[in-house]
């Protein structure tokens, strides 16, 4: 069990953290999301089947950012977004921060149209994934996601590229 | 020239990376001599490519320790818990002994006995007074009545 824990830990948790860092905007609730998803994972690891774990772990993660995000005021959370640490080879300053003003375009972005971005975008995940994490049907992933990028090309416009 | 909204998904088809080489070829056509639609396409291009690259976040390295001992720290507090449970079982049990112990069956037998004797007892006690009580209460009325009848027969 314990072997099963750290195999989905060491393949899943960059996407679980990279998740809640961009729906709160803040590195320390989303460490603290990330802490309380896989100690459900412990919890219920007999039950979890591996190639279905990187589903149930992105959505106990959106809830529990969803969770969070309702007790605090949701202009504080763009107000003070913070970019998480990138694995990304290119540091230039250019791209910090085109990556800074993206980051606050997703943050400002309404549910589910940030875990769409974040999930498809970002993640890559495949259509098909993002609808059964988000609970909603291929059509709609398409629609939510379609207006998704569209306000977000909007502000990507208004930036001074 | 495309309409709007043919371009706009090709933006999303680009921005889904699902362009091939047509579609790829179709899309810069549709923006060929469009400075709006050229822009949009040269930023929907720095717009994946800045997403793709956000999508690569790192856990920080105290978090992944930290989440890597949940087992143990899971299955010690689990531990602790039984241990704490265990404890205050016994304390209940202390408790409960002390002020609502049951009898064990030769107390009850013993007590059975001592309440026989203390019964028997009351019985011989109370059947010693009943004979007192008759024999005094004889002697106080045998008096009187004797003097009366003397007196009756004398006079």
């Amino acid at each position: 069990m314990e072997q099963k824990f750290r195999k989905l830990l060491d393949e899943h948790s960059d996407r679980v953290y990279g998740l809640a860092a961009f729906l709160l905007g803040n590195p320390a609730q989303a460490q603290d999301v990330t802490q309380e998803t896989f100690e459900k994972l412990w919890k219920n690891i007999a039950d979890i089947r591996v190639e279905q774990a990187i589903g149930w772990l992105l959505r106990v993660t959106r809830n529990a950012c969803l969770d969070t995000l309702r007790r605090r005021s949701r202009s504080l959370a763009v107000e003070h977004f913070e970019c998480p640490d990138y694995n990304c080879p290119e540091t230039t300053l250019q791209a910090q921060q085109l990556r800074r003003q993206l980051g606050h375009a997703v943050a400002e972005l309404d549910e589910p149209y940030r875990s769409l971005v974040v999930l498809r975008d970002m993640q890559q995940h495949s259509y098909q994934e993002v609808a059964q994490i988000l609970e909603l049907s291929m059509s709609q992933v398409k629609v939510y996601l379609h207006r998704a990028r569209q306000r977000l090309r909007k502000r990507v416009e208004a930036m001074e590229l | 020239m495309k309409p709007n909204n043919d371009f706009q998904a090709l933006l999303d088809a680009l921005m889904d990376d699902e362009l091939d080489a047509v579609g790829l070829r179709e899309i810069e056509n549709a923006a060929q001599g469009d400075p709006i639609r050229t822009r949009r396409l040269r930023l929907a291009r720095i717009m994946q490519r800045a997403l793709g690259e956000m999508g690569q976040v790192k856990t920080p390295a105290l978090l992944h320790a930290r989440l890597r001992s949940i087992p143990q720290k899971q299955r010690l507090s689990r531990w602790r818990a039984w241990g704490v449970g265990l404890a205050a079982g016994l304390m209940l049990m202390m408790v409960s002994g002390l002020f609502q112990r049951g009898p064990s069956q030769a107390e009850v037998m013993q007590t059975r006995q001592q309440l026989a004797v203390a019964f028997a007892y009351l019985d011989k006690t109370s059947r010693r007074v009943g004979v007192d009580t008759r024999e005094q209460i004889t002697r106080s009325m045998e008096q009187p009545v004797r003097v009366g009848l003397l007196k009756a027969t004398v006079l």
